[in-house]
């Protein structure tokens, strides 16, 4: 018996371009029904145009949403608002910007218990348990209300409690500041449940929160769909998420449906091209010494595909009707469905393709060199920022961000800086790079000390270090184009000749990362992505330098981008001998790329060591938990 | 005729700025990438209506700058003697509006004054009529006969506009009809109509002491475009700068600046642009030998209005853009510069200042339309311009004082409304199209 059923939902924009393009599925009570895909597929649409909360400028435009038999489309608005955070709620994203940050967490909750209802009916049977029915009628309206507010207290803090908030009568009146990242999303969920919903729409619930976090969150939210048997629909990129929470899962590609299977079936025997690929792009230790299978190319501009399998472009198995004819909706054994021609009725001629696929294998042992001369050594590195107070400015305390750091990158290898958000180490590379001056303990780089150097003299070791960024979308200038972005450091450090000989490195530089030349005069905006975070790799080695910081360069790019820019990564490091230190959360990534490990807690490493030592055999408390919390896939390999 | 330029400091000033405007027009057409956003203003309809309108103010505003003073017909010691008055190219354009003077107040279009006076007629009587005006459809003989005249000359006029607008198309070949060609098509009907009525009657009235109120309006123009633009050269370094500077190298410096607008900005400002103004009022009164002409004083009290509205008003955009600057300097592109060891004046002006030019823009119009009311209420205080000076302030001050009478005398009010409400909106949805299509989201070149 199915909770909730979606049959062709259509969303478009108000030019046509069609956001969600046909989607049809069923929840059924208790299950966990998993969305995946990359960004900019239509998840989060699909999300909203079932809550009938779709941004302007894009409308619905067809196809029907029945929830419990009730078709959702046919509801005035005034209905509509009873089934939000009713029978339907949502979670989102960001936890810091779905709560009001000048109401308690109390106050938001009750908000939502007034509006539902919910007490008003159990405050009458509870009445009616507790006293003889006479009783009923003569109390006061006054009493009522008294006891019905007294009420809302109380299940607020039932709930705050059922959600795992310790100390919920004292914490019920604080406000959403004083609360972490993890907790506010608990205070969320706490919200979603008070209107004890059938369904529960969580999307993306876990992505802005750190590795253990969402360990504690994603159970919590098991947990209590057990109890309550709702059914939830989890939307997001995270193959790991899915493979631990979902029952069932459908993969979308570019505002389709491309399969559609429950967990076992997807993660044992992926059919649909793109959900192999996806799972061969992600990293991790067995890849090691091969190439990622990156999807060339990036996902099509909305609209852009009207014809044809809108995966055609990028899978290396299409051929000539993948680009003429829109595949149909194709029905296997055990009702995994999937959406491409190879298992269509007619699906001649596929199989000469299948055999073009060789994985690259790159020709590096894992370790070339014997004994790799140190580049950089940091010894009891700290950075302590001042808390200062008051009209004086005295100040009264230190933040230790980085408190007594030392680590070794060799020549030519990677380190891993491993950590959960707040632990310093995007600190301790700014630090490194002297962008954040240190308070104590020393850089050694090429063994000269950089810590004390003047002005002048650290401008000359500059080229040899350089960093790449997070956001790639903030990284790059947007007003300048990519040739001025790329020509800035030579021209800063003075390197690469006259302007004539950098235009001819800059288009070396462009091959290299993997971009066309004529790139160099457009602005940033008009890059995906994973383009832009080549730029700012090709505009990080325009210097050349001996060692990239790569601070957390692929967690704003989706998985198949990913992969592309691990490669990237990898073969540089192998044709310029360039050296790493990869920050990241990401201990898949980890696996996949690093040579050494530190963790880092609190602005300490608490491990450090070889990568098959550390993520294999873990010994401090922290790393373990760190390691627990992952979410893993455990993928049957086909031989 | 014989005739001396003069130029006055304000002049000087609107000479810079229309260099600094060609050469920048100049600077732009070599490099295609700053042109791009340029020509995607060309296409902007809002953008191109705008500056047409925008332009009628200019071009006047421009002739208007342009003065000189006439040569007398006496000698003195063999030397050409000039006029103490001052007359711009845009007053010899207009002689017939600027000298044609009625005794007082008379409606648009009047044939008559506003009020009655007592005259005596040819019989020696006494009588309290409405007398007729000197100038203003003086060719009539009488009233019945107005509304005819108006509307023939009124067509006649526009019909020339057109003609002539029609074929400065033809001549460019842009015969097209298009939002900017309607435009122009009825600017030029307009200025035709108004330039042939204005001939005969007093299009939008005369003040008290019957100066022509389409010629104060004109004449308005240049003096609002000064404040307006003028002060922005003092605003703009001032705010630009410290603004800029405070938010990026913060600690100390960032505590003076703040300091500063912080006790700057908790003056009144009224108050400390009076005690300025009247300072520079008794420095100009004690020294009358710097000054040949009357004209060149107004001017200074002009130029120095324009400095001191600049001092005090630079605090808002400069909080503004310490603001947006404490924003962009956590951007990576500014850390990935550091690190390249690129020196802090070249973040500030290669990254920090063009990200923050949408503030500016649309901040510098914005007060712009702010400062041509500040200038009316200055002068409302008694320390705006010189009153001599003719600006929308000193006749909205003039009509303030009319407002209570019965019946109203609302012309001179409404003509500097209608004046100031063209001009600030043409220059708002100007500046709107240049922000729009400077944004780099739409920055694609194309290919």
């Amino acid at each position: 018996m199915s909770i909730l059923k979606v049959d062709n939902l259509v969303a478009r924009l108000r030019n046509g371009a069609h956001i969600v393009d046909g989607i049809s599925f069923e929840i059924a009570a208790g299950e966990t029904f998993a969305l995946l895909g990359e960004s900019g597929c239509g998840k989060s649409m699909t999300a909203l145009s079932l809550m009938r909360l779709l941004p302007d400028g894009v409308e619905n435009a067809g196809g029907s949403v029945s929830l419990q038999d009730t078709a959702l489309q046919q509801l005035s608005e005034r209905e509509m608002r009873a089934v939000r955070g009713g029978t339907m709620a949502m979670i989102f994203q960001e936890p810091g910007l779905s709560l009001n940050p000048v109401m308690t967490v109390g106050e938001q909750i009750a908000e939502v218990l007034e509006l539902h209802g919910v007490i008003k009916e159990s405050v009458q049977a509870e009445l009616v348990e507790a006293t003889p029915d006479s009783a009923v009628a003569e109390r006061s309206p006054f009493d009522r209300l008294r006891a019905n507010e007294c009420l809302i207290a109380q299940r607020c803090i039932e709930l705050l409690e059922q959600v795992g908030i310790p100390d919920a009568a004292r914490r019920v009146h604080e406000y959403p500041f004083q609360f972490s990242g993890g907790m506010k999303q608990r205070v969320m969920i706490a919200m979603a449940l008070a209107g004890k919903p059938k369904l529960l729409i969580a999307d993306e619930p876990t992505t802005a929160l750190d590795v253990t976090i969402q360990a504690q969150v994603l159970s919590l939210l098991r947990d209590t769909q057990q109890q309550s048997g709702m059914a939830m629909l989890l939307i997001t990129h995270d193959l790991g998420v899915v493979a631990e929470n979902a029952h069932r899962v459908a993969v979308m590609y570019a505002g389709e449906i491309v399969e559609q299977a429950s967990r076992d079936e997807l993660f044992g025997r992926p059919l649909h091209p793109y959900t192999q690929k996806l799972f061969a792009a992600l990293p991790d230790a067995n890849r090691r010494d091969h190439q990622l299978t990156a999807i060339p190319g990036s996902v099509p501009p909305l609209g852009s595909i009207t014809n044809g399998c809108r995966f055609a472009p990028r899978c290396d198995r299409a051929w000539e009707r993948c680009h003429e004819q829109t595949p149909e909706w194709t029905v296997m054994a055990a009702g995994q469905g999937v959406r491409c021609h190879l298992y269509g009725a007619n699906a001649a001629g596929r199989e000469k393709r299948e055999e073009g696929r060789v994985e690259a294998k790159l020709s590096i042992s894992s370790s070339p060199f014997s004994l790799p001369p140190s580049l950089l050594q940091v010894e009891n590195l700290k950075v302590h920022f001042p808390i200062r107070k008051g009209v004086m400015q005295r100040v009264v305390g230190q933040v230790k961000a980085v408190d007594g750091v030392s680590l070794e990158i060799k020549q030519g290898r990677t380190l891993a800086l491993v950590g959960e958000s707040g632990c310093g180490k995007t600190t301790l590379g700014k630090a490194l790079l002297q962008l954040i001056k240190p308070t104590a303990g020393s850089v050694r780089f090429a063994e000269q000390e950089l810590i004390g150097l003047d002005a002048q003299a650290l401008r000359s070791k500059r080229s040899a270090m350089q960093m790449v960024f997070q956001d790639p979308y903030a990284s790059l200038n947007p007003k300048m184009r990519v040739a001025e972005i790329l020509e800035e450091g030579m021209t800063a450090l003075a390197i690469g000749g006259n302007s004539a000989a950098r235009q001819v490195h800059i288009d070396d530089l462009l091959d290299k990362c993997g971009l066309a030349r004529s790139a160099k005069w457009r602005y940033p905006h008009e890059f995906s992505g994973g383009q832009r975070q080549r730029i700012a790799i090709a505009r990080a080695l325009a210097v050349s330098p001996k060692l990239l910081i790569c601070d957390e360069p692929t967690s704003a790019l989706d998985v198949s981008v990913q992969a592309q820019i691990l490669n990237l990564l990898k073969s540089l490091q192998q044709e310029l001998g360039l050296s790493y230190l990869f920050i990241t959360h990401n201990l898949a990534v980890v696996d996949y790329l690093a040579h050494e490990v530190c963790v880092m807690y609190q602005g300490r490493v608490v491990e450090r060591g070889t990568a098959e030592q550390v993520l294999g055999s873990p010994k401090n408390e922290y790393t373990k938990t760190l390691l627990a919390a992952v979410p893993r896939i455990h993928i049957q390999q086909p031989v | 005729m014989r005739f001396t330029p003069v130029f006055l400091w304000s002049d000087y000033l609107v000479f810079l700025l229309v260099a600094a405007v060609v050469a920048g027009i100049w600077y732009v057409r070599q490099r295609e990438h700053l042109l791009l956003p340029w020509r995607r203003v060309a296409q902007s309809k809002v953008a191109m209506v705008s500056l047409l309108v925008l332009s009628v103010f200019l071009v006047i505003s421009l002739l208007d700058t342009l003065h000189y003073r006439v040569a007398l017909p006496q000698q003195a010691d063999g030397q050409q003697v000039f006029s103490p008055e001052v007359l711009s190219a845009f007053d010899k354009l207009v002689t017939s509006l600027r000298i044609q003077h009625e005794k007082t107040y008379s409606e648009p279009f009047a044939l008559t004054l506003f009020a009655k006076e007592s005259v005596t007629d040819a019989n020696g009587h006494m009588l309290r009529e409405y007398p007729r005006l000197r100038y203003g459809g003086a060719h009539l003989a009488d009233g019945q006969q107005r509304a005819a005249d108006v509307l023939q000359r009124a067509l006649l006029g526009g019909g020339s506009g057109a003609l002539f607008a029609v074929l400065v198309l033809a001549a460019l070949r842009r015969l097209v009809w298009r939002a900017e060609t309607i435009t122009w098509l009825l600017l030029c009907i307009l200025v035709g109509v108004i330039a042939n009525l204005a001939t005969v009657y007093h299009v939008l009235g005369t003040d008290k002491v019957g100066q022509d109120v389409l010629y104060l309006s004109l004449k308005s123009i240049r003096t609002g475009l000064i404040i307006g633009t003028v002060t922005t050269l003092v605003t703009l370094p001032l705010a630009l700068f410290l603004g800029v500077a405070a938010g990026y190298f913060r600690g100390w410096v960032d505590d003076v600046i703040q300091y500063i607008y912080t006790v700057l900005s908790s003056i009144p400002s009224v108050l400390l642009i009076a005690a300025a103004v009247l300072m520079m009022q008794v420095t100009i009164d004690t020294h009358p030998q710097w000054f040949d002409t009357s004209a060149s004083r107004a001017d200074l009290r002009l130029v120095f209005l324009c400095l001191i509205l600049g001092m005090t008003s630079w605090t808002g955009l400069c909080r503004l853009l310490r603001g947006e600057t404490l924003k962009l300097r956590e951007m990576e592109y500014i850390q990935a510069a550091q690190s390249f060891g690129v020196s802090s004046m070249r973040i500030l002006s290669r990254h920090i200042i063009p990200n923050v030019m949408h503030i500016i823009l649309i901040s510098l119009v914005m007060d712009f339309s702010a400062l041509v009311l500040a200038e009316a209420v200055l002068s409302y205080v008694g320390v705006g311009v010189d009153p001599s000076t003719i600006s929308f302030g000193t006749m909205i001050n003039a009509a303030r004082l009319e407002m209570g009478r019965e019946p109203m005398v609302w012309w001179a009010l409404a003509a500097a409304f209608g004046f100031m409400l063209a001009l600030v909106l043409a220059a708002n949805l100007f500046a709107d199209a240049v922000r729009d299509a400077f944004d780099p989201r739409m920055n694609r070149t194309g290919s």
